[in-house]
């Protein structure tokens, strides 16, 4: 005997609906009105296994317009696979925001998918790349999928897409593939044996690993932080980019690249970037204005989204609740002595510089010792802590062998310059010693390793920048919130942390994480750390960029200046993005007012780049070429001042300055200016709003809009037994619940699952509430509850099963005997590729009916008008007696209304093909054949009679 | 203990408790959506509900602190009524408006042998005012410790052994309901039930534990005042404040006087006579009283002295009463037009059935005249002779019952070859069979 897909069999005393795992001996099967964690496979030769009819309600069973409402509300909202456009909308643990849905959108247009994803920080771009990569899946499309991303987001990575798309992702490391490659058998890789994957892309691109992995990779890859992927000199970056050029040139590949800085002030990087998407962009004209490049502009917005958060903040009426930032600046005086240190240090430099400009035409030898003064004063303006580290630390620069090398290895310790370089091993304090055994080194080594005394001496009271920093830490703390302390060596941080621990009131934990920790004992710390209320993390920019720190901390304080603008955006960012439940996150620049390289950096940096961003409302990166003038400043700053001038700014010295400031603000500017056409020029005009509000309304019909979530979640907790307190949140305790409910609610709620907890239906939630939407696990698990006891023909009438299939009001709101019926239709969407017949995917839908008179003569009324009776409310009772004879009247002429239901089944399933190849136009051109099978007979869940409310 | 019909665990039941008014709907009466008395929308059911019938007590020959605390806290009780059913299935209450100058000041309802239930549903203060109940033991019988059920739920959960009840006790006493036409507040509601309490024992010179006066539905909405007569057997009072059309307004006077005012000019006489003291808000000779400590917060005479002056003048106009059994049933007998339909009204009266409330009134949008009617269940009776075998008459039948039933009306049709008892039985909640 053979089962259908989406047919109900009968096996082991209960009902079961077939899954299309099934094959031929083994079935596939889910619980009717189950959870999908329920799926049972069972043995056909060995259990029996029968077809089943769905049979109509008790009219025994009758309820009361209250119980009735339950079950209907309980239907539209617990259901598991859904029609409409998406496949995949019932599988997602949250409800995606309108702008969301662009992406995917634009993503089900292409084949393959090809999409670069740029919004700003804090927009949710992770959440976008996954709800294509979810789509793509649910509609069979694609089997694997594959995330590259720098190492220390994979398990990030692997938390969102478990939590919010319930993807189950292997992490490939350097650590586990080891492991993960020894299960795979002889011939087979191990992404055959994982469907799901992230990769470390810096473990992926050796040369060894890649070759292989183009010939293994999976149809979907999501590149996460692409930006580090483009073109560019430089071995890493290289290869990088090798490998994804490499993955791009399989055409049936899907590739979503995501990044934030796509330009990175390089324009050869963004269209290395846009070759990936198709090799064509390789030849877009170098300016893409002006009307007659309208068909380019047009082309590359159907593949590259870029939107700044107030583009989407109103987008399609629903207000997306990202936080206010309120920007702060506080400023600290160095103490007598360390301004002692400081300046001796900076004698130092100038000695040091002067001495190889004058005895030495080296220009290697300059450029190291350049470097190594540099970050001496660095660190110096860090912590003493960092000050002590670098004087008695080999410099990094030590060890390169060319100009260049110095250089480029300088700039990315000490100037933060590199911009797309990932922020890992950042922190490392850069070290001063040139190192070498003659006599001269050996001297300057005594010299520093004195310096480093003095430092050590500094640490503690005579930290000004340290106490008062301690101040704003605790201001913040009583003032509610939980601060991140963002520092720029791992010494500074963990000096930072040490000294906060010993003066922060109790109860409020202190953890340091730096880049000395691998990435994934940062979460662990992190998240131990989020367990206690009042809680401060002090950490170096290696949790700067990617990280979700938004549920734990709502405060930022810049506690060292990053010499990068950029980076200072991404460490707000991860405090000040969507789904921050605090209204307002604080941030706090903190500069010293006589430690004159804050001063500068402030001035010609930071401030600059605040101006442009709240003008145009998105940062734009300092214009790389303009490292020159960021090291002119500070030539200028060692050699042209005079050791008099420390106070203050010297006319001189400001002077001295104003010209590459200036220089520095021109292009600055221009790339301003650019970037402003750019985004007028690749705005989203391939989607229309319209459109994406017609899917977006589509897509909630088919799960349950329309129902009062609230309303529906008070009575179902309180009619299972729960105590609900409704005051402005809602107050839940469900240990009189049964344990069926218990059980669903911990499977579903996680590791922070308590019996008694608090929930909210705004987005205004507090810590620890939970915001319950439809698609909220908490709502998901009590509607499925509801509806399975209903369902179940044993459960009966007991107090776990409040809600009712059949039911009689009398309501003013009809004037003829009007029924409404309740009822699922279950399809198959049969995919035909070239003959070849793919797995069938199951859609369920849930549909009302509605007639008046007698089953006999039934008039059916439109779908609205069904709709609108849910609204009407009971006027007078009904005799128990008699809504039990008028339910029975329904089932014994139910004969006449099959045929009915049949031919809307068949109707709603043409529907949902038109909806279902809609949004993915792509895929109809390339000789894919869909078409929709009803399962027939549709089943009836509910009976509801509504009856005239006489004079 | 009490055993369900199931044989599964303590006999329990869930009702509804109208948010407005206080009636009492066990789920034994139906699946009510609307109050009976009042048709406000109703809340789910309050479950489990527990009644106490035996209940046994151990002497405590000390009371230590605890206990005086527990006295001070107290327990939440809420108050629920049901009128009894009079031969129609109808609501066996009379009312009668009280008017003055053609104004409806307020509406009292008096109802013979009401029952009256009082449903503990916790102590005043405890941490969750949401949750409701006390944990039974109900293998021993005892009231359990909150921290059982805890401990209940860590060692096993199906252990059942407590189980969260709400425990309430029931008894039927002649009510009386009063009602004013305007809300009013809190203060008014609580000093005019101390106030009219304390005037209607006056006046039919009863004691203070003869007479009970209760909040409806709760004493946090205070929408209802609740009078009965609490001493066994009744005092047979109540009913004289509907019956006699002066009653009302000499009770609101006697109130006045006792509140310190000139019954005849409202002139505030500040204290009661022989008092040396002014009383303010209420003192032990008007309003306050031994019993309603609790409210002694709320009562102040002066905010009833308005109403209690409108009240003086006015006169009761009783609706009128249902009628008697024997009558109804002979007026329904001449109505009947067929020995078949004779039968049938015999049939039920020597089953103490409930009875139809019209017979042959004409259903105008259906053109057809049933032989009786249940008019508020919306229920027709026709009581077929063997005529109605025919064919053609069959489906004449068929059509207008599809038209009845299109407007929302049940048929119920008897036929002469029919078992009419397993008719009857089968519908239980419209022909009042008592199981």
């Amino acid at each position: 005997m053979t089962f259908a897909v989406g047919s109900l069999v009968k096996a082991r005393g209960r009902e079961w609906v077939v899954l299309p795992e099934s094959d031929e001996q083994l079935l596939v099967v889910r619980p009717l009105g189950g959870t999908d964690d329920e799926i049972a496979g069972i043995f056909l030769p060995l259990e029996k296994v029968e077809h089943a009819r769905f049979d109509l309600p008790d009219p025994n069973l009758t309820g009361d317009y209250l119980s009735a409402r339950l079950l209907r509300d309980a239907v539209r909202l617990g259901f598991r696979s859904s029609a409409g456009p998406f496949r995949s909308f019932a599988r997602l643990a949250f409800e995606p925001r309108p702008y969301q849905l662009v992406p995917l959108l634009m993503a089900l247009k292409l084949d393959p998918v090809r999409l670069l994803i740029s919004d700003d920080v804090g927009i949710g771009k992770t959440i976008e790349a996954g709800l294509v990569a979810r789509e793509l899946l649910d509609r069979g499309e694609v089997e694997r999928l594959a995330v590259l991303c720098p190492p220390q987001l994979a398990e990030q990575w692997q938390a969102e897409l478990r939590d919010k798309f319930h993807i189950e992702a292997e992490l490939v490391l350097p650590g586990t593939a080891a492991r993960l490659e020894r299960n795979a058998s002889l011939g087979q890789s191990l992404f055959d044996l994982h469907p799901f994957v992230i990769v470390s892309m810096d473990f992926i691109k050796s040369d060894k690993r890649r070759e292989e992995f183009f010939r293994t990779c999976p149809e979907l890859v999501i590149v996460d932080e692409a930006h580090t992927c483009a073109f560019a000199e430089g071995r890493g970056r290289h290869q990088r980019h090798q490998l994804i050029s490499g993955l791009a040139k399989s055409p049936n590949r899907h590739i979503v690249l995501v990044t934030a800085t796509p330009h990175s002030g390089k324009e050869d990087a963004f269209r290395s970037l846009l070759t990936i998407l198709d090799e064509d962009f390789a030849n877009l004209p170098d300016d893409m204005t002006g009307s007659e490049n309208e068909k380019h502009r047009r082309r590359l917005a159907m593949q590259f989204i870029q939107r700044r958060r107030a583009d989407i903040r109103h987008y399609m009426q629903a207000d997306t609740p990202f936080p206010e930032r309120e920007e702060g600046e506080d400023t600290y005086r160095l103490s007598p002595e360390y301004k002692k240190l400081f300046d001796r240090v900076l004698e130092y430099a100038r000695e040091t510089v002067r001495d190889v400009q004058d005895t030495s035409k080296n220009q290697f030898h300059l450029r190291v010792k350049w470097w190594s003064v540099l970050s001496l004063l660095r660190s110096l303006a860090s912590s003493p802590a960092a000050a002590a580290a670098t004087l008695r630390n080999r410099a990094a620069t030590a060890e390169a062998e060319t100009v260049q090398e110095a250089d480029e290895i300088g700039k990315r310790t000490i100037l933060d310059m590199m911009e797309d370089e990932s922020a890992e091993g950042m922190d490392i304090v850069p070290g001063s010693d040139m190192g070498g055994e003659e006599e001269e080194a050996v001297a300057n080594r005594r010299k520093l390793l004195d310096m480093a005394r003095a430092a050590d001496a500094l640490s503690g009271e005579e930290d000004e920048k340290l106490s008062k920093a301690i101040k704003l830490v605790n201001t913040l703390v009583k003032d509610g919130y939980r601060p991140i302390l963002f520092c720029r060596f791992i010494p500074t941080a963990e000096y930072v942390a040490e000294a906060l621990r010993k003066s922060l009131p109790k109860g409020v934990d202190v953890v340091s994480v730096t880049g000395m920790l691998p990435p994934d004992e940062r979460e662990a710390r992190i998240a131990q750390l989020a367990e206690s209320e009042k809680h401060v993390l002090v950490c170096t920019d290696c949790l700067s960029e990617g990280i979700n720190l938004q549920e734990h901390f709502d405060a930022v304080l810049h506690y060292d200046l990053s010499w990068n603008p950029t980076r200072h955006e991404q460490r707000e960012g991860r405090v000040d993005r969507f789904g921050q439940q605090k209204k307002i996150v604080r941030v706090l620049t903190y500069y010293g007012t006589d430690n004159q390289i804050d001063g500068v950096v402030l001035d010609v940096l930071l401030r600059k780049h605040r101006t442009i961003r709240s003008s145009l409302g998105i940062s734009v990166p300092v214009p790389v070429d303009t490292e020159k003038v960021v090291e002119a400043i500070f030539e200028g700053l060692l050699l042209k001042s005079k050791p008099s001038a420390m106070d203050n700014y010297l006319p001189g010295f400001e002077e001295y300055m104003k010209p590459t400031r200036e220089d520095l603000y021109g292009k600055w500017d221009a790339v301003t200016e650019r970037e402003k056409r750019s985004r007028t020029l690749f705005a989203q005009e391939t989607i229309k709003v319209d459109e994406v509000s017609r899917e977006l309304l589509a897509a909630q019909e088919a799960v349950g809009s329309g129902v009062d979530v609230a309303s529906f979640t008070r009575n179902a907790l309180q009619m299972v037994g729960a105590s609900v307190q409704a005051k402005d949140n809602l107050q839940v305790d469900v240990t009189q619940a049964p344990q069926g409910l218990k059980d669903l609610l911990n499977q579903s709620l996680g590791s922070g699952y308590k019996p008694i907890f608090s929930a909210r239906f705004d987005v205004n939630t507090k810590e620890g509430e939970y915001f319950l939407t439809r698609t909220h696990p908490l709502i998901e698990s009590l509607s499925s509850f509801v509806l399975e006891n209903a369902l179940d023909p044993l459960a009966g009438k007991d107090i776990k099963n409040p809600a009712r299939r059949c039911g009689v009001i009398r309501t003013k709101a009809v004037e003829k005997r009007t029924t409404v019926l309740l009822v699922r239709f279950r399809y198959h969407i049969i995919k035909e590729k070239r003959g070849e017949e793919n797995k069938p995917l199951l859609a369920e839908e849930c549909g009302l009916l509605a007639f008046t008179g007698s089953p006999q003569s039934a008039e059916w009324l439109s779908k609205e008008e069904a709709e609108n009776l849910l609204q009407a409310s009971p006027d007078a009772n009904v005799n128990p007696d008699q809504a039990r004879d008028f339910v029975q009247k329904v089932i014994d002429g139910f004969d006449s209304l099959r045929p009915y239901l049949d031919d809307t089944a068949k109707q709603l399933g043409e529907q949902l093909l038109d909806a279902h190849q809609r949004v993915r136009l792509a895929s109809r051109q390339r000789g894919v054949q869909t078409h929709v099978e009803p399962n027939l007979p549709p089943d009836v869940l509910g009976i509801y009679v509504y009856l005239p409310k006489g004079s | 203990m009490p055993i369900a019909d199931t044989g599964d665990g303590i006999a329990t039941l869930q009702a509804k408790h109208c948010p407005a008014c206080g009636y009492f709907h066990p789920e034994s009466t139906g699946n009510q959506d609307r109050c009976e008395r009042c048709h406000a929308q109703l809340d789910p059911p309050i479950t489990p509900l527990f009644r106490l019938q035996n209940v046994s007590t151990r002497r405590r020959d000390r009371i230590s602190s605890d206990e005086e605390e527990r006295m001070r806290q107290g327990y939440e009780l809420r108050t629920a009524i049901r009128f009894q059913e009079t031969q129609t299935g109808d609501l066996s209450a009379q009312s009668a408006k009280l008017t003055k100058d053609g104004e409806e000041l307020a509406v009292l309802t008096y109802a013979s042998a009401a029952t009256i239930s009082r449903i503990n549903v916790g102590w005043r203060r405890r941490a969750n005012p949401s949750q409701l109940g006390f944990v039974l033991d109900i293998e021993r019988g005892y009231w359990a410790k909150e921290k059982d059920e805890q401990k209940d739920e860590q060692d096993n959960a199906l252990s059942g052994r407590v189980k969260r009840v709400i425990p309430f006790v029931e008894d039927t006493k002649n009510s009386l309901l009063f009602e004013p036409a305007t809300q009013l507040n809190e203060k008014q509601m609580a000093s005019l039930q101390a106030a009219l309490k304390s005037a209607i024992q006056i006046k039919y010179q009863l004691e203070d534990s003869e007479l009970s006066a209760e909040p409806l539905p709760s004493s946090k909405n205070r929408k209802i005042i609740l009078f009965y007569e609490s001493a066994e057997g009744g005092a047979g009072v109540l009913r004289r404040l509907l019956d006699d059309a002066q009653a009302f307004g000499d009770v609101a006077q006697l109130a006045l006087q006792l509140c310190h005012f000139d019954p005849q000019t409202g002139e505030d006489q500040l204290r009661p006579e022989g008092s040396d003291e002014d009383c303010e808000a209420a003192c032990y000779n008007c309003l306050m009283s031994y019993y309603n400590q609790m409210e002694h917060g709320l009562l102040d005479r002066k905010t009833i002295q308005e109403f209690l002056m409108e009240l003086s003048g006015t006169v009761a106009k009783t609706s009128p009463s249902a009628l008697s059994r024997e009558e109804h049933l002979r007026r329904l007998h001449n109505l009947c037009q067929s020995d078949l339909e004779h039968e049938w009204l015999d049939f039920m009266e020597q089953r103490n059935l409930t009875l139809p409330s019209h017979a042959q009134k004409l259903i105008e949008s259906c053109h057809t005249r049933p032989d009786f009617l249940y008019e508020t269940d919306c229920v027709a009776i026709y009581v077929d002779g063997p005529h109605h075998e025919f064919a053609s008459r069959k489906e004449r039948d068929a059509s207008q019952t599809d038209c009845m039933e299109d407007i929302g009306h049940t048929v119920i049709r008897f036929d002469v070859k029919d078992d009419w008892e397993k008719i009857v039985v089968k519908h239980p909640h419209i022909f009042g069979v008592k199981s």
